[in-house]
């Protein structure tokens, strides 16, 4: 009997429908690991504004603020006049080669996420060779039940991880010249 | 013989944690004292709120995305019911005092009550907009309301059952919770980066305490101190109630989010969404501990420890 009853409770587990509902936050954790010392690779992405020239798809940045907590940095993706992304740097750690920052405004058209945040960090592999990992945490776009396609968790999650992958890849092949 | 086994192994077992990991539609079930997970049970998809009723016999998922809650017999550890709704099931927080579980429709500016014996739906409560953390008083005569973009708390009188008082809190509010004496409420604020303090008998906010990146839920332990989640600060802050201001940061991990006290272990757990831990903090030297690995993204929004 109570095997019978737990067959049922696993079939509607499995009958729950995927769509019409709320937001929840989604993560995305990519590394690389790159054949040169973290110094090198480090220096390469320690300016808050330099992601324009080691980041294939951002054409243009433009500081406001150093490299420290509250230093902010708007973005054009794509080309010099496309898209904008306003950024703000929550933490600053040399020392650890690491930053966190956030999205203050960002354009759906290419990346369709709010409340988002998310570190960028060099490690040291020990053997001449570090690690790169980008990883952030974020909401979709639409608040609300039912969101369009370009606006849902799969579209948000997907623009994140294409940023972090072409990101890394540039980033390793300039770091490895 | 083996069945002996398992119940003495079941009766002998300290306070239990049960966290919804929102990522692996999952609660692991952590025995605190050992620091082991006893038990991984499926649930519906993306569980993040949780309570247990008063008896303790039921825990009670929300999963917003699958418009349910995953009913688990705490004894069993196994999934015994799926109670159904037409709307967005978050926040929840048991009745000390009934048989009943209160769950906020974070859409529809509504709490339903929900019979905790026989798992019913029995009746609605109008709230202010997007209706988050809920708690309720230990003398079952409360239950307070975060109303997160309305930027009030709605204070329900059980015993009347009369309309809410509304007040006015920070910017953004999110957890709740009432003080182990009913006196007070605190409110996490998202926004303002504050915890409101209510006085529940004058209604009306009596403290704002400043604390790190988007406070999001709240514990009491019983010095005098509340403990709080900043999901964005990746610490918990230590509130020092007597002089109303925050003490210290405490380093926890990557999105802390669901916090609880657990009396017999004299500890606060807390759940780090971005890092799929958990981890203890020691209420006599304020350190942390080493984190027991759960499944990935934990919210355990609510209160997810069952004392023994």
């Amino acid at each position: 009997m109570i095997r019978r009853f737990m067959l049922l409770v696993m079939g509607l587990l499995l009958a729950m429908p995927t769509l019409a509902h709320g937001p929840s936050r989604q993560k995305v954790i990519k590394d690389i690991t790159i054949n040169a010392p973290p110094a090198k690779v480090w220096a390469l992405i320690a300016d808050f504004c330099s992601i324009s020239k080691w980041h294939p798809a951002i054409a243009n940045c433009v500081a406001d603020g150093g490299n420290v907590a509250g230093g902010k940095r708007t973005l054009s993706v794509g080309k010099k006049d496309g898209p904008q992304i306003i950024e703000e740097l929550q933490l600053y750690d040399a020392a650890s080669m690491t930053y966190k920052y956030k999205i203050v405004k960002t354009d759906n058209a290419v990346l369709p996420v709010s409340t988002y945040a998310s570190f960028l960090a060099v490690a040291d592999n020990g053997n001449g060779t570090s690690k790169v990992t980008w990883r952030g945490g974020f909401y979709r776009a639409f608040p609300n039940n039912n969101p369009p396609p370009n606006l849902s968790d799969e579209a948000a999650t997907k623009a994140v991880t294409s940023v972090y992958e072409q990101g890394l890849a540039n980033l390793r092949k300039l770091a490895e010249q | 013989m083996l069945i002996l086994c398992l119940v003495t192994q079941m009766g002998a077992a300290g306070p239990l944690a049960f966290v919804t990991n929102q990522g692996a539609n999952t609660v692991s079930v952590i025995d605190l004292a050992t620091r082991t997970t006893v038990r991984t049970i499926g649930v519906g998809q993306a569980p993040a709120g949780i309570a247990f009723d008063r008896q303790r016999r039921y825990a009670f998922v929300t999963t917003p995305a699958a418009h349910a809650v995953t009913v688990i017999d705490v004894a069993e550890q196994t999934v015994v019911n799926i109670i159904k709704f037409d709307g967005e099931v978050l926040g929840i927080a048991a009745d000390p005092v009934r048989d009943r579980v209160y769950i906020a429709d974070w859409y529809r500016h509504r709490v339903w009550v929900v019979d905790s014996l026989r798992l019913s739906i029995t009746g609605e409560l109008a709230t202010g907009n997007i209706p988050s953390g809920l708690a309720v008083s230990p003398d079952g005569a409360r239950l307070l309301v975060a109303n997160r973009d309305d930027d009030t708390l709605s204070i329900f009188d059980l015993n009347t059952n009369t309309a809410p008082q509304i007040i006015g809190v920070g910017h953004a509010p999110f957890g709740v919770t009432i003080a182990h004496d009913g006196a007070h409420g605190y409110v996490a604020n998202v926004k303002s980066n504050d915890v409101s303090v209510v006085d529940l008998k004058k209604k009306r906010t009596v403290a704002t305490i400043a604390v790190g990146d988007a406070p999001y839920a709240i514990a009491e332990d019983t010095r005098g101190r509340l403990f709080v989640t900043n999901q964005q600060g990746g610490t918990v802050s230590v509130i020092d109630l007597g002089a109303a201001h925050e003490i210290r940061q405490i380093p926890i991990g990557d999105y802390p989010e669901g916090i609880a006290y657990s009396r017999t272990l004299n500890r606060i757990y807390v759940a780090s969404w971005f890092d799929n831990t958990l981890t203890g903090i020691n209420l006599d030297t304020l350190q942390r501990e080493a984190p027991v690995a759960c499944g990935d993204g934990p919210r355990a929004f609510g209160e997810f420890i069952t004392e023994p």
